[in-house]
């Protein structure tokens, strides 16, 4: 089950391409057979448009924001997914071990396995797990980087119906290199690819001509990653039960021989 | 000197029934409607809980009741331990009221946890990196041991040659049961380790799980001071002010330890111009530490704090305290980041009502309970000690 990540992928998505059509929603829709329904409300609804949210029926939208850039206003279009972390908090906090890693990178999850305590989601560092509110019985829900698709050498649905070529698929390596090259090519761009290290990096990569914090990213995410962050205490775990252990049978000892000699003093003096 | 055995009460079985009784019984068979009404229709229906905000006021009971059924650890610790005999008469009540505690946290988490059916499955399918782990299973493994301490008691009534011989196995449960909530208290604070980047900076530290070990620790007297003289004064029985003075220092020496471990965390990350920024953060902070730490600490100085009231004064706020601490980082220090997302969160009447509903039911069970068992006396066919008659009598008469 808990394979290893042998073929990174990577989609690298370039924000000043994406003219904000949608088709990528409508793809993920497709080929993970979700309706467009709002599962709370129960209305139709796009997956882009300016007041888009992810949720257990829309495991990808395309945001339309409106920002300021050089004083003026304009518009700039934001894919929304999971992030697909390289050491990710999800599924690194899952006491029932219901996300794994595929060999090429994507973060899965099993509802099989799943408690329903819904640390995942709280824990995510950018927010992406969602639940079936509406549901007597319950899954988390998010997007799973087409694993299939992936496994078969193929790039995820999005990725492939991207009519500007704002998504681009292939190894994290290649896409990294594609990023940086992108941004020394033209200077319109920020220098910064988020994801390369944001919580120890990502699967999905991004690169903008306006700040990452205009556009809704997390722009305060440590470069450590979340399980290294936990790992920080769990570490302790065994050695504070062993140390526990041994002191609390030394200190019951100690204070029982001072006991008993207390009484035989006690004793004595009569 | 006749060996002592346990007589109280005299019948020996007692089901009182009241009207303060009946009414706990009445909301909590109202509350179980609701319940089933939540596991009719799921979540979403039945509760304030959302997308933005999945954890809420179940979480914050869970982790307040966790942190103050700590009161049967520290307890145990003093007297099991260290065996300062003097202490007994607290430990054994904080063993019950600890374990009703964990029994409600768990009832609390059935209802919470959205896949209800497969609750087992972190035994067979373990995420040992989560914490959330290491708190079920230690907060099990704790239970267990609990069950066995209990079963020790009951049999003091019911079998006492079965006591007898589930003695030499004791001292080793003792510590077992000493040793198994360090893991779990900790553990619970280092579930916020996840969130270092949404949690408000004056709480995100990696001092949290020591920090709420600590805590968990020295509110543990607190609350034995408050169970003592409240359930003392009603049943008429004897209260040793002296010796809940003695309690109360070992709780005040540890809020010193920890006001100054959490002041110089806060100055070693920078944060302290965050705690007095006049916002809800930083106030809300300021409350904590003021009731979890300062007015204790001052009443224990003061001759007043040698009083009943003084005493319970400092039980109560050490209390206070420590469920603004769990409160805050559940909800204040959270606050912020839900509401970038757009989110917010209010507890349902449902939730709300059965939280009250499975509190009233463990207040009911440690009524009977400790009305039918010997928890409030000391460590009965010990022929080193002599019961108190007349308080035994009195007691006969309060509860009849």
């Amino acid at each position: 089950m808990a394979n290893k990540v042998t073929d990174q992928k990577s989609v690298l998505v370039d924000l000043t391409k994406c003219v904000g059509c949608g088709s990528c929603t409508v793809a993920c829709k497709l080929w993970n057979s979700q309706s467009f329904e709002n599962p709370q409300t129960g209305v139709m609804e796009n997956a882009h448009g300016t007041d888009v949210k992810l949720d257990s029926n829309t495991w990808t939208t395309v945001e339309h924001l409106k920002v300021q850039k050089d004083g003026q206003e304009v518009w700039r279009f934001v894919k929304r997914q999971c992030m697909h972390c390289l050491e990710p908090a999800c599924s690194s906090v899952c006491f029932a071990h219901a996300f794994h890693q595929t060999e090429q990178g994507a973060v899965q999850y099993d509802p099989e396995l799943c408690v329903g305590c819904r640390y995942c989601m709280i824990a995510c560092p950018f927010d992406v797990p969602k639940y079936e509110w509406e549901k007597v019985m319950p899954s988390v829900m998010k997007c799973q980087f087409c694993s299939s698709k992936l496994a078969d050498g193929e790039s995820p649905a999005c990725a492939s119906v991207c009519p500007t070529n704002a998504l681009m698929f292939g190894s994290r390596e290649e896409m990294l290199a594609l990023a940086h090259k992108t941004i020394e090519s033209d200077n319109k761009y920020i220098n910064h690819v988020y994801g390369e290290k944001e919580v120890g990096g990502t699967s999905w990569l991004y690169i903008s001509d306006v700040d990452f914090g205009e556009l809704g990213f997390p722009t305060n995410l440590p470069e450590k990653s979340i399980p290294k962050n936990v790992h920080g205490f769990t570490q302790f775990t065994l050695p504070i039960f062993a140390v526990g252990a041994l002191a609390w049978t030394g200190a019951s000892i100690y204070a029982k021989r001072r006991h008993a000699v207390a009484h035989e003093e006690h004793k004595n003096e009569k | 000197m006749k060996n002592w055995t346990f007589k109280t009460p005299k019948e020996r079985w007692n089901f009182r029934v009241t009207p303060v009784r009946l009414g706990m019984l009445a909301v909590f068979v109202f509350s179980l409607v609701l319940i089933f009404a939540r596991y009719y229709a799921g979540l979403g229906e039945w509760t304030g809980l959302n997308d933005e905000m999945p954890w809420g006021l179940w979480i914050g009971a869970d982790m307040n009741v966790i942190a103050l059924a700590g009161a049967g650890f520290s307890t145990a610790i003093i007297t099991h331990i260290f065996h300062v005999e003097k202490y007994e008469p607290v430990s054994r009540r904080c063993l019950l009221l600890s374990f009703i505690g964990y029994v409600l946290v768990l009832l609390i988490l059935i209802i919470e946890i959205g896949r209800w059916d497969n609750f087992w499955r972190p035994f067979v399918s373990p995420g040992i990196h989560s914490p959330m782990f290491e708190v079920y299973m230690c907060i099990v493994a704790y239970m267990v041991l609990q069950v066995i301490e209990l079963v020790e008691v009951g049999a003091e009534k019911v079998s006492p040659k079965f006591k007898k011989k589930m003695h030499p196995i004791m001292q080793v449960v003792f510590i077992a049961a000493c040793t198994v909530p360090l893991g779990h208290q900790a553990s619970l604070g280092s579930l916020y380790l996840a969130m270092p980047a949404k949690l408000d900076p004056i709480w995100a530290s990696q001092m949290m799980p020591w920090l709420f070990l600590l805590s968990a620790f020295f509110v543990g007297p607190c609350v034995a001071i408050v169970e003592y003289i409240w359930t003392n004064s009603r049943y008429k029985m004897k209260i040793d002010t002296e010796m809940l003075y003695g309690l109360s220092r070992i709780s005040a020496v540890l809020m010193a330890v920890y006001f100054v471990l959490k002041g110089a965390d806060l100055v070693m990350r920078g944060q302290l111009g965050n705690v007095f920024a006049f916002n809800l953060e930083g106030n809300m902070f300021i409350l904590e530490m003021v009731l979890l730490c300062v007015v204790p600490i001052i009443i224990h100085l003061i001759p007043f704090g040698k009083t009943q009231g003084g005493l319970l004064v400092f039980g109560l706020s050490g209390m206070c305290g420590l469920v603004l601490t769990r409160l805050n980082v559940v909800f204040t220090g959270m606050s912020a980041h839900i509401g970038s997302l757009g989110g917010g969160y209010f507890p349902s009447f449902m939730e709300i009502v059965s939280t009250i509903g499975l509190f009233c039911l463990a207040f009911l069970a440690y009524l009977y309970i400790t009305e039918n068992f010997p928890f409030f006396y000391g460590v009965p066919g010990d022929s080193d000690k002599k019961v108190d008659v007349e308080t035994e009598n009195e007691f006969n008469q309060a509860i009849m």
